[in-house]
């Protein structure tokens, strides 16, 4: 198991917004946690991330006990995150804020590296590279998530935490963002944590996913058998109110 | 597993607690909530469920989610009260499959066999469920269902069934009806006997093995908690594998329902983990049993139980003494001229409690021979003995007297309450 956590709980302030989650992501996965809104599953990013500290709960990364580390200490040992909202450098140049993803190895790795890197995440992202030299903030929503997923890359992650990509994008979009998440775990081998409140397009790349409700995992399974089931169909896709009304 | 497990109890005690009002209001009674659960371990905070428990919720009340997402309906029988509803969704169906086919898969069972299932079809679990394991392995099943035992035997010859699912005391009778039609069971095909429902001890699955020339292996389930399909023997018969990753099992002690540890024997109780329809946390089976978590030689790294012979609930206590029935039952194959049909009476004369234990004499035995009759009886009385330290009184019946005695007739207790 490459990220295990055992009753992991997380206060937020003084809500209890994580109440005992344990999830595990095994190497080369894509593992997703849906839920509604206040769910916590970005609390749940964030506790792994190291943006918040949990209050009780084993997190490990490979084994090592990474709960309450820092998020520049996760990202040395292969685990980054793409935050809620892509956050970018608005004013920056779409080169300037890939270079900034690869800031914390820059000294250490090779400069030939971070351009071998560069041109990797040109190829999968060609949108990015023909915009390379234009400010991230001129870039539509769908480019900033590639950016950040771009920028993320650049620090040759070994597992990937997503939180939230298809948010404020069209559908095509989202179908095209979720696209390249299932080409990179197949061509790059990264592990994918995903967060979504948007179940059907989660589901529909992930292998196995969690469902979180007010801080609790209530379901898990393979996504494929979540995504046929009448619970989470009524409750996440919209499915079944027809038949309720007949 | 553990990791696996931990996270399975914890999304089990959370659908639970949210979705059955029953056990909100146990939690809430002994106030502890979900994320107490924080190892496997603080499974032992968690309330216990019963059978009442289960008739009290007669026929819903049990059920995690809404009727309409349920898929099948199974029911004991409930002769004497409410019968305990189970419902599945589709999920539980399939998860239901998947386990009796690892269990029927480890007793030997390939898609190459013809499963000849003589377990009831109906609202009993163990037609249905070994059907869907043997199905779901790609075997040729034949849906035979119970009774109709000529037609069985017939069955069983022409469409050269090579596995038998049933009771092992109906294994016996079919291998006696054989011999009654002068079927001689070396022109069967038959392989591998999967046997559950009921004990069954060393001394039937040798007899079993040796008549109907099968490797008969034993399986366990039980119909509140799923029905087959939560333990089965490998071929090795070393003990029943357990589907951990479905469900989660502790020994207690019966009285002090203390958590035992690994190896010691006592009451078998279950948690659901992947269940949906109906989950059930910490099921009291009244089996007993004892659980070993070494590593068995098939290679299966599960944990294993002790086959179950006996029941909590089917003890009695006779001048302070625990007696099981099927221990007295086990002995009884072991004496010659006499049938393991029997009725164990107690009653008290003077404050004195007595135990007589009625047995039927074997069709062969001449019943005019006084002198072997009473050397019988002293046999009986001296293997009793050492079996439980009490000394019965012993009658002995003539032959089919006892052989349609029921389990709830097996003892008749004449102490006032």
């Amino acid at each position: 198991m490459m990220l295990k956590l055992q009753s992991v709980m997380t206060y937020y302030g003084r809500i209890l917004a994580l109440k005992g989650v344990s999830l595990h992501v095994d190497p080369g996965e894509i593992v997703a946690v849906v839920g509604p809104n206040g769910a916590g599953k970005t609390t749940a990013l964030n506790t792994i991330s190291g943006v918040l500290s949990p209050r009780s709960g084993r997190i490990t990364f490979d084994g090592k006990d990474i709960a309450g580390k820092t998020a520049d200490k996760l990202v040395e040992m292969g685990l980054v995150q793409v935050p809620e909202g892509r956050q970018l450098f608005p004013g920056m140049s779409v080169y300037e804020n890939l270079m900034l993803g690869a800031y914390r190895r820059s000294r250490a790795a090779k400069r030939s590296l971070v351009s071998e890197d560069l041109d990797r995440i040109y190829a999968t992202f060609p949108v990015l590279k023909d915009r390379s030299r234009q400010s991230a903030g001129t870039l539509s929503g769908g480019e900033q998530q590639m950016l950040a997923i771009g920028r993320a890359l650049m620090a040759r992650p070994r597992m990937l935490l997503l939180d939230e990509p298809s948010m404020g994008l069209a559908p095509l979009v989202v179908k095209e963002i979720f696209r390249v998440i299932a080409d990179l775990r197949r061509d790059g081998g990264t592990t994918v944590l995903v967060v979504e409140q948007n179940a059907k397009a989660a589901l529909a790349v992930a292998k196995r996913a969690y469902v979180l409700e007010t801080g609790r995992v209530v379901m898990e399974g393979p996504a494929s058998e979540l995504a046929k089931n009448p619970e989470i169909q009524r409750a996440y896709l919209g499915k079944g109110y027809k038949q309720m009304v007949e | 597993m553990e990791q696996l497990q931990l996270e399975l109890l914890q999304t089990t005690v959370n659908r639970a607690y949210r979705n059955v009002p029953f056990y909100h209001r146990k939690f809430e009674q002994l106030n502890i909530a979900p994320e107490d659960v924080q190892s496997l371990c603080d499974i032992a905070k968690l309330p216990f469920t019963t059978k009442e428990d289960l008739r009290d919720g007669y026929p819903y009340e049990m059920f995690a989610v809404p009727l309409r997402e349920i898929v099948r309906i199974h029911s004991s029988s409930g002769a004497t009260s409410k019968p305990v509803v189970v419902g599945y969704t589709r999920n539980d169906l399939k998860h239901w499959a998947d386990q009796t086919a690892r269990v029927m898969s480890a007793a030997g069972v390939t898609k190459d066999d013809v499963v000849q299932i003589a377990f009831d079809y109906g609202l009993f679990t163990g037609g249905f469920g070994m059907h869907y394991g043997a199905e779901r392995l790609g075997a040729s099943v034949i849906p035979v269902s119970s009774g109709n035992t000529e037609r069985q035997v017939q069955i069983m010859q022409d469409f050269r069934s090579t596995a038998l699912v049933s009771t092992p005391s109906f294994a016996l009778y079919l291998a006696e009806v054989m011999g009654r039609l002068g079927v001689p069971t070396a022109g069967l095909w038959l392989r591998v006997g999967l046997f559950g429902g009921e004990p069954m001890s060393e001394r039937m699955r040798g007899e079993i093995e040796s008549r109907l020339g099968v490797v008969a292996t034993d399986n366990y389930g039980i119909s509140a908690v799923m029905g087959p399909g939560i333990a089965g023997e490998c071929e090795l018969r070393d003990g029943l594998h357990i589907n951990e990753d479905h469900f989660l099992v502790e020994v207690v002690d019966p009285t002090t329902l203390q958590v035992l540890d690994e190896g010691q024997e006592g009451e078998l109780v279950i948690t659901t983990l992947t269940k949906e329809g109906l989950p059930m946390i910490r099921y009291r089976t009244h089996d007993i049993s004892r659980i070993t978590r070494s590593k068995c030689k098939c290679g299966r790294t599960t944990a294993r139980m002790a086959p179950v012979r006996r029941r909590t609930d089917d003890m009695v206590i006779i001048r302070g003494v625990n007696v099981y029935p099927k221990e007295i039952e086990a002995l009884l194959y072991e004496i010659e001229h006499v049938q393991p049909h029997y009725q164990i009476v107690i009653d008290r004369e003077a404050g004195l409690e007595n135990l007589t234990l009625r047995v039927e004499l074997s069709g062969g035995m001449i019943s005019d021979q006084m002198q072997r009759l009473v050397e019988l009886e002293d046999t009986i009385k001296h293997r009793v003995h050492a079996l439980v330290g009490l000394t019965p009184r012993v009658r002995l019946v003539e032959p089919r007297t006892l052989h349609e005695v029921g389990p709830s007739e097996r003892v008749i207790d004449n102490r006032e309450k």
